[in-house]
Parts: structure tokens; sequence; C-alpha cells
């Protein structure tokens, strides 16, 4: 076990210094850089086209005279010795103070859809795989399915009009303007509390649709195995046999997929957090993409490839620790 | 000697009085004339927002007089607390009277704004406006008195002197000086870590301007040459605002001038940054007024940034603003501004249609949701006008004149070519489809508002013709091929380039393909970034190129820039006279000289930046405008479209109509934002 620990901790640094790179260069590939992009939107806003004299001078304040290579090593280096990230040419902040402003809710949110999620969705799977073809089963089927093919944005959309509509919410936030800036109170909290079915809803159907369907499928493929059938002859009490066996292996995929929750539950639901207007990172790393921010944009993808890495690692670990198959190998290799 | 004092008591006087009388009745003087009637003149539709530039002035023109000043309950809060200085302190003695536009306001409330996240937060400039040294007047022609209460051009136009107001100080509480003008041209022009290459426009003559400090509320700008469009920088949204935004007091502890070398490259090391020269620009990073991201900065204007959140930015008021109402009220009238980030544009048409905004500018309310803005005008509150944008064009269209390419180059040189092009061009169902037809189908030239306007310069070949296309076409040896379906070059090839379209395709690019698919033109379209549009420019690859015509369609700006007009610029947006722009910037040493017409409108223009007979300076643009509608550099599409503003109810003295053009000094700034207010309950 140790060994293993190891091992992987060196893959882990090699393929963060794979994501650094390719972090940095493939946000670069797009011809143009901030200054050009900030030049457009003047240009659209105003009309008003720069001298070149004004443009250079814009380009060496912001350090985009050097060539990649340079700056590439620049950044990597302040991460790496002093955890400086780099500040957001956009917002004209540190990268990690906007990451520290954003990071807990969107955690906050994620898990909190993740265990609604996960809460519905492994009951529901296990009922429709021991009452298949039920009227309950189909019912939880047609539903699931449903939910997976609505578009969430769509989904979101519809549902924000039906609160502004019926419930006076106003369109899209987690907080009320009086709110956004002001430090935690119970009035946030309630405040948070009234926006928070809508988002939680539009990102959960999704999740919870797909897990129905997984949890069902794979319950079905053990239930018809030869081991559950011996130990029903054996008289093994259903309720006990149902949960101790053929349940735990039927959750072996979503441990194994428990690494790629970890960025997910930090990035968010990208597409939907920008229809509700949530102040999570997804829409943050959309726009720093867009405007070619490079710091903060490369540390955020740097920062959410770290989490894959460990997300991966721990759900590995898990694996090992949950299915005596996997440590079985193990040890044999 | 001719004085152009403009702001003299006259100019308060008439500004009482529909702005053509005034004139009118100068002209008859002579003299001072000179300078209002080379302007742009609207018609009185156009709310004229009044001033006085001095509190005598006011009692002079109606007899009051201001003799206490009030504050908005926050401050007189704080002033008892002993935090702020009282009011007549942080006033100046004579500060600026501001009339407002439908009553007195009250203060307090915070406005709500939207913006797409873009990284820049200009929007909020239609609620806080900007401090230009002039401010264009609400006639948005003509100059009138700000930070500067009156300026000087010299008889030789090499001297314009500037006088500041007295007492107005930062939002810090700091007295705003000549200093502060004096550090940005000594410590940030003329120090050549800061600014290597300082812009073209500073250097008429092609010497580096002088500046002369001659007390706390005098300077002086001083050309090797007569440089009379000097004038046109102080109510210029850039250049008027630039020497004015640097305050000493603050930015002088990033700069080794004044804490020497060590101790600024230390600060800048800590802050992060490499050298002091990215710290400072850190601090003072705005190229014009619109991004300002440092809430520390002292501004002059009447709000200051606050706060600066991820999702939400908060403006709050200046403490120290040095404008008043007629009663003596210290402006501004709101207590902040909160601007939310909105990134979906549906959600954001939501947010409108539902009420939220206070204010939301064009281009987040498309003239394409103006009928849905209109339906929802009663349940959410708001009204919804359209404001003209003062564009010549909304899209242009330009052939590159100087390709390097045999076949083409003959072609495209011949302006018979453009005319084909622009005449097959159908501009009614452009103004249809894309503008809801509210715009007017028009050649490109300056708006008809202006002095140097002739309707036939907005009509040349502006109406449809096919037949007379195919007829210049034929002329011009492009050939039908067999199936009479394209048109074939002389070299037995199909006819076909490439239109660049800068950032993205729009459907009024792919209209006038279509179109120009009738008369047997093939043309495709790519989309570029900006650098490699610049780049593409640059290296003469540009075939066609349909792009923005950008705000210059006004008198002034014309003046200032005539862009599309002439080949001065080898730029992205400017690519028909590419090479011949290259011969001209490097005074005949590269590119390719151009014909005779195009070097005598750059001596016309030459000309007319020099001249200070107005006569003969509308003359030579008149000139250089009939040259553009005769030879068509640009071909022109549908311009004067209107752009949709919807404002809340509750929001007060917004102008009803305005004009949608950033250069007048922010779209409302010559309704002088501070007086808006929002109806208290």
């Amino acid at each position: 076990m140790g060994q293993l620990i190891l091992r992987r901790t060196l893959y882990m640094i090699v393929s963060l210094w794979a994501i650094s790179i390719v972090a940095f260069v493939v946000i670069q590939l797009p011809p143009g850089d901030f200054v050009d992009t900030m030049i457009l939107r003047i240009v659209q806003e105003t009309g008003e086209h720069m001298e070149e004299e004004e443009v250079a001078n814009l380009k060496r304040l912001y350090g985009l005279d050097k060539p990649m290579v340079p700056r590439y090593f620049s950044w990597i280096g302040k991460i790496v010795l002093r955890g400086d990230f780099g500040r957001s040419f956009a917002f004209n902040k540190p990268t990690a103070e906007l990451l520290a402003e954003r990071v807990p809710l969107t955690m906050f949110i994620s898990f909190l859809t993740l265990l609604i999620t996960y809460v519905i969705a492994v009951p529901i799977g296990i009922y429709s795989a021991t009452h298949q073809y039920s009227w309950a089963d189909h019912l939880f089927s047609g539903v699931g399915f449903m939910g997976l093919a609505t578009p969430n944005f769509a989904l979101a959309l519809v549902l924000m009009w039906l609160g502004f509509r019926y419930f006076d919410i106003s369109i899209g936030g987690l907080f009320s303007t009086e709110y956004r800036l002001a430090p935690w109170s119970w009035g946030k909290l309630w405040d948070g509390m009234k926006h928070l079915p809508v988002p939680l809803l539009v990102i959960g159907t999704a999740g919870t649709a797909g897990l129905i369907r997984v949890m069902r499928g794979t319950l079905l493929d053990e239930l018809g195995k030869q081991y559950v059938i011996t130990a029903r002859a054996k008289g093994v009490d259903e309720r006990r046999l149902l949960f101790r066996y053929p349940v735990r292996i039927a959750i072996n995929p979503l441990i194994s997929t428990v690494g790629w929750l970890l960025p997910a539950i930090v990035s968010g639901e990208a597409i939907t957090a920008i229809v509700l207007n949530l102040p999570t990172t997804g829409p943050m790393l959309l726009q720093a993409l867009l405007f070619q921010d490079t710091f903060l944009a490369g540390s955020t993808v740097l920062f959410l490839g770290g989490l894959t890495v460990f997300g991966t690692f721990l759900s590995d670990l898990a694996l090992v620790w949950v299915d005596p198959r996997i440590r079985f190998e193990r040890a044999q290799a | 000697m001719r004085l152009h004092r403009l702001f003299a008591v006259p100019l308060v006087a008439a500004l009482l009085v529909p702005a053509l009388a005034f004139a009118g009745s100068e002209a008859e003087e002579g003299g001072d004339a000179a300078a209002a009637m080379e302007r742009t003149s609207f018609d009185h539709e156009w709310n004229d927002i009044r001033f006085y530039n001095h509190i005598a002035d006011y009692t002079a023109a109606t007899g009051n007089t201001i003799t206490s000043f009030s504050e908005a309950p926050m401050l007189a809060e704080m002033v008892a607390a002993g935090d702020l200085p009282p009011v007549e302190d942080r006033l100046p003695a004579d500060p600026y009277v501001v009339v407002p536009y439908q009553e007195i306001g009250q203060y307090g409330g915070y406005a709500f704004m939207g913006r797409d996240g873009t990284g820049h937060w200009g929007e909020a400039h239609l609620l806080i406006g900007i401090e230009q040294l002039n401010r264009i007047a609400g006639d948005l022609s003509t100059q009138s008195p700000n930070v500067a209460t009156s300026y000087e051009l010299s008889a030789d136009a090499k001297v314009l002197t500037v006088t500041l107001r007295e007492g107005i100080n930062w939002s810090t509480g700091e007295p705003f000086t000549t200093e502060d003008i004096k550090f940005w041209y000594e410590d940030i022009i003329l120090n050549e870590e800061l600014t290597p290459n300082p812009a073209k426009f500073l250097q008429p003559g092609g010497e580096l301007m002088k500046m002369n400090f001659l007390d706390d509320q005098t300077f002086q700008f001083s050309f090797a040459v007569a440089n009379p469009v000097a004038v046109e920088w102080l109510p210029h949204p850039n250049r008027g605002v630039t020497p004015i935004k640097q305050a000493k007091h603050y930015f002088s502890q990033f700069h080794p001038t004044y804490v020497g070398a060590d101790k600024a490259e230390a600060l800048a090391k800590e802050a992060g940054f490499e050298n002091w020269v990215q710290h400072f620009g850190d601090k003072n990073n705005s190229w014009s007024e619109l991004p300002k991201f440092n809430t520390d900065r002292p501004m002059l204007t009447a709000y200051r940034l606050a706060e600066l959140g991820t999702d939400l930015a908060r403006w709050e008021r200046n403490p120290y603003y040095w404008k008043i109402d007629v009663e003596g009220n210290q402006l501004p009238y709101m207590d902040g501004i909160n601007v939310e980030l909105v990134q979906d544009l549906q959600v954001f048409a939501g947010k409108i249609i539902a009420g939220e905004f206070t204010v939301s500018i064009g281009w987040y309310a498309p003239l394409s949701d103006y009928p849905l803005m209109k339906q929802n005008e009663e349940s959410g509150d708001y009204t919804v006008e359209l404001w003209p944008s003062l564009e010549g064009s909304a899209t242009l269209f330009q052939v590159n004149r100087t390709i390097d390419d045999p076949v083409l180059a003959p072609i495209f040189a011949d302006s018979r070519f453009s005319h084909a092009l622009s005449l097959s061009l159908d501009r009614d169902e452009i103004n249809e489809v894309v503008f809801q037809g509210l715009g007017t189908p028009r050649q490109h030239t300056l708006i008809k508002e202006s002095i140097y306007f002739e309707p036939h310069f907005a009509e040349a070949y502006a109406v449809r013709d096919v037949e007379r296309a195919n007829q210049i076409l034929d002329e011009l040896g492009l050939t039908w091929d067999a199936n009479r379906e394209w048109r074939l070059l002389p070299d037995g090839n199909r006819f076909s380039v490439v239109m660049d379209t800068g950032a993205a395709v729009l459907p009024i690019h792919e209209l006038a393909v279509e179109q120009w698919k009738e008369i047997g033109m093939e043309v495709t379209m790519k989309s570029f970034s900006y650098q490699q549009s610049e780049e593409r420019s640059k290296t003469n690859q540009m075939q066609m190129y349909g792009g923005s015509a950008g705000f210059n369609a006004r008198s002034e700006a014309f003046v200032a820039s005539p862009l599309f007009f002439l080949p001065q610029r080898q730029g992205w947006e400017n690519p028909w006279g590419n090479q011949w722009a290259l011969w001209y910037v490097t005074g005949g040493e590269g590119g390719i000289e151009p014909p005779d017409e195009v070097k005598r409108n750059i001596e016309r223009w030459e000309q007319m930046t020099a001249t200070m007979d107005v006569d003969e300076k509308v003359r030579l643009g008149k000139e250089i405008l009939a040259s553009q509608a005769d030879n068509l550099w640009v071909i022109g599409t549908v311009g004067e479209v209107p752009l949709p503003m919807p404002r809340s109810n509750k929001l007060r003295n917004f102008p009803e109509r305005g004009g949608h053009d950033w250069s007048i000094g922010s779209w409302t700034g010559p309704q002088h934002p501070s007086q808006f207010y929002l109806v208290q309950e």
C-alpha cells in the first residue's frame, strides 16, 4: 500500500507538470492576447482607434511583449516557489483571491447537488432494479430519460421564468442585490436559500437520471448472477442479501468516477451557471478564456487539473479499499 | 489677434436660447463665431441641460443666488461623526452649477445595471459620465466649461492656455491643481520607461509638445507648429481626460522620481510585479476613462469605484464632487451604482423586461429586442426610447485598392468597381432584416446634422440599380461564365474574393454577399481576431473588408480623425488604401505612391487642421467628402441606426433623447449624469 501511494504521487507530479504546460500554451494558441480583446472592445464601445504606440505601451504594461517561453517559466516559477498564481488582467486582482472568492460557494452548491443526486438516485436505482418492469420502474425510467434529454440551460430558463412570474424571485443569481457584497448574516443565508432550489433542481436532474440508469443496470446484472441465487437458495434474508453483496458491487462504477467528481464539484456546471448567473467558477473560467486572461485561465485550468489528478488518486485508493478483487490483484502483481 | 474665449458670459446666456440662434447671432458679430460655426449643429429636439460656469452667471441670468450648500444625508452623518469636513470645505468656493433637467432631485438610492462580463465597465459611465477638461454641451456639439473654466488659443495656434476651476478636490480630499497635470507630463509622458513612444497626436510637426505651468490653475500646451486641432482635445473622452486623471499625491508613491528607484522596484516586487513600470501601469490601468479597476485611485468623477467583486461592482458617491444644483445641493443625487455580471444575453433581456435595471446600454438591448421591450414596458415599470447613434453607416465595405495581385489590382483600383458593388446592394432589405426598418439607407458620409454634410454625399450610388451595376462590370471586362452564373476575371478564372469580417460574420455581411451573387460576384467571408486582421492589413493580404464604421461621423470627430476618407493609417479597420497609407506614414519611403486624387485629399485635410478660417475649412472638408461620394473609397450601407435605451420609471432627470455615441463624452455626458436621481419612497 505504501509503495502504491509513493508511485502514484510521482505520477501525479509528472501529470501536473504536463497539465501546466498544456494549460499555459493551449490557452494562448488562439491568435491575439488580452490587450487585443481589450482594444477591440474599446473600439466597439467607443469607436475610438488607438495609436500603435499606445498599443505597444499597453502590451508592455501587461508583460505581453515577451515571448511565451520566458512567460511560462516566470508563471510556473512563481507558483512553485511562492504559491503566487499570477494576476488576472481583467479583474486586476490576484488569481488566488478570485478563486478563493468563488470556490467555496461552488463547492457548497456542488456538494449539495451531489448529495441530493445520490440520495434520490441510489434508492430509486435499487428499487427499479429489484422491481423491474413494474409500473413504478416505468415511471422512474420515463422521468429519468426526460431528465437526461432536457438540456439544462433550457430547463433553467423555463424555471427562472416561472420563478419570476409566480414566486417573484429575481431572475438569476444566488443572492439579491442588497446581499451581494454584504458580509454573511442570517438574512443573507435565508436569501441564498430562497434562490437555491432552482439551481439544485436544474443541475441535479441530469445527474440523477444518469445515476439511476447506471445503478439499475449494474444491479440487474448482479442480481442474475450465480452467487445471488446460491445465497438465496441457502435462505439468506432477501434484504440482507441485497445490500451485503450486489449493491456493493453495483456501486463500484459510482466510486471509480468519484475522481472526476472533484473537479466537477469545483468547476460547477458552467453552462447552467452562466444561464442562472451563479457566482461559481465555471462562468469565470469561460470568461477568462474568451478574453485571453492568461493567468486566470491558466491557473484555473491547472487548479482543476490538479483536482482531477488528486481525485483519481483518491478514488483508486477507495476502490482498493472497497473492492477486495482489486486489492487481491494488486497484491498478486 | 483672435481670442477663442468660448466661455465668456454671452455664451452662458446663449445656452438658454437655441444653439442655432446663438450661432446665428454670433456670426453677425463675426470674430468668435468661427469656432461655433464649424460644428455639427443639431436641431433642438435634443435635450439641452443648462449649466452655469459660475454662481455669478446664475445670478446674472436669473436674479437668484446661492448662498449656502447642502449635502446628502449619508455625508451629513459622516460630517457629524467627524469623518468628513463640512460641505463648504469640500466644494470649490465657486462650484459648477447644474440646472436639473426635470426638477430638483431627491438624495439616495443605488442604481442597478448589468454588464455581460467582458472585462469592461464602460456601461456604468451612462450614470457616472466622465469629466473632461471641457464638456460637450447639450446640443451634442459645442464645447462648454467643465474642469476647465476657460481656454485660449494663441493667434498663431501654437499655444493653448487652459485655466482650471479653482478649489476642485480629488475624491480623497486632496486639492486638484496643475501639479497633477505637471506630474502627467513630466513623470509619465517624458518618462522614457513609462512612455517609450509617445502617441503621435502629442507630436504635431514631428516634435513632442511642451507644457508650461503658470500657476496652480493655469497651464499651456505649446506646439512646434500651428495646431488649432488641439482645441478638440479638451472635450475628447480620452485626450481631454488623460492629463487630468493622475493624482500626484497618490501615484507619486509608486514612482522612482519620488520614492527612489530602489523603493519603487521593491514595492513592485512586493506586489508581485516584475518592475515598477508594470506596478505603476497596474495602478493607472486605463487607456481612456473606460477601464478603471483600482478602487484606491483618486477620482474627479461623481462616483468612484468602491468595491469590485467578480460578479458585482459598486460605485459610491464622491463626497468631494464639485458640482451643485441651483439650490446649492451638492451633486450627485444617487448614493451609488451597482453593476451586476450577467453573462447570458437571453437572461439580460429577461432582466430588462422584468424591470430590474435602472438603465441599460444599447449593446445589451439590441434593436431586435425592441418590440419585446416595448411590449413589457408597463409590467416592468420602465420606458424604452430609441436613441440615434451618430454613425454614418453601421457597417462599411471596403475593397483593397492597393492589393498585390496583378489581375485584381487594376479592377480594385478602379472606382467604378466600388460603384457596382454599392449599386447592387439592397439597402432597404438590409434595413428591414437587420435594423427593423429603423435605420436610414445611405452612402457613408458624415451625419446629416454636420456642417460638412451635403444630401448628395449620402445619396451617391446608394439606390439599388442591378442593371447599371452589371453594365459597369461588363465595361470592366468581367465577362459572365457560360451559365451566366459567375463573373470571370480577365485571366479566365472565376471572380472570387475573400472578405474579412472582423471578429464575427454578421447577418449584414451575409445579406450583402447574397446580393452580390446577383451580379455574379463570388465573395466568401472569413472572420479574424483583431491581431490577425491587423497583420493581414499590414501585410496587404486583405482583399475586401466589411466592418464597423465607428463613430467618427460628427464634424468634430471627422476633423480630429478623417478615418475611412483618407488612407492615413495602415490599420485593420481601414484597408482600402493600405499601401498608400504606408507611403503616407513613411513619408514616401515605403508603400505605393497614391494617385493624385488621394494625394489631394491628404493635402486638403492637412490644410484643414492648420487653417483658422472656418469657410476655408468647411470648403476643404466638403471636397474630401465629395471625393468619397465620387470614388466610394468605402461603401456605406445603413446609417443613423437608433439603439434602444430602456430606463426605469424611477429614474428621473434622465433625457428622453440623446446621442448613442461615446465621443460626445460618454453617452449621457452632455446631460450631466450627476443630476439623475431615483424617486425615493
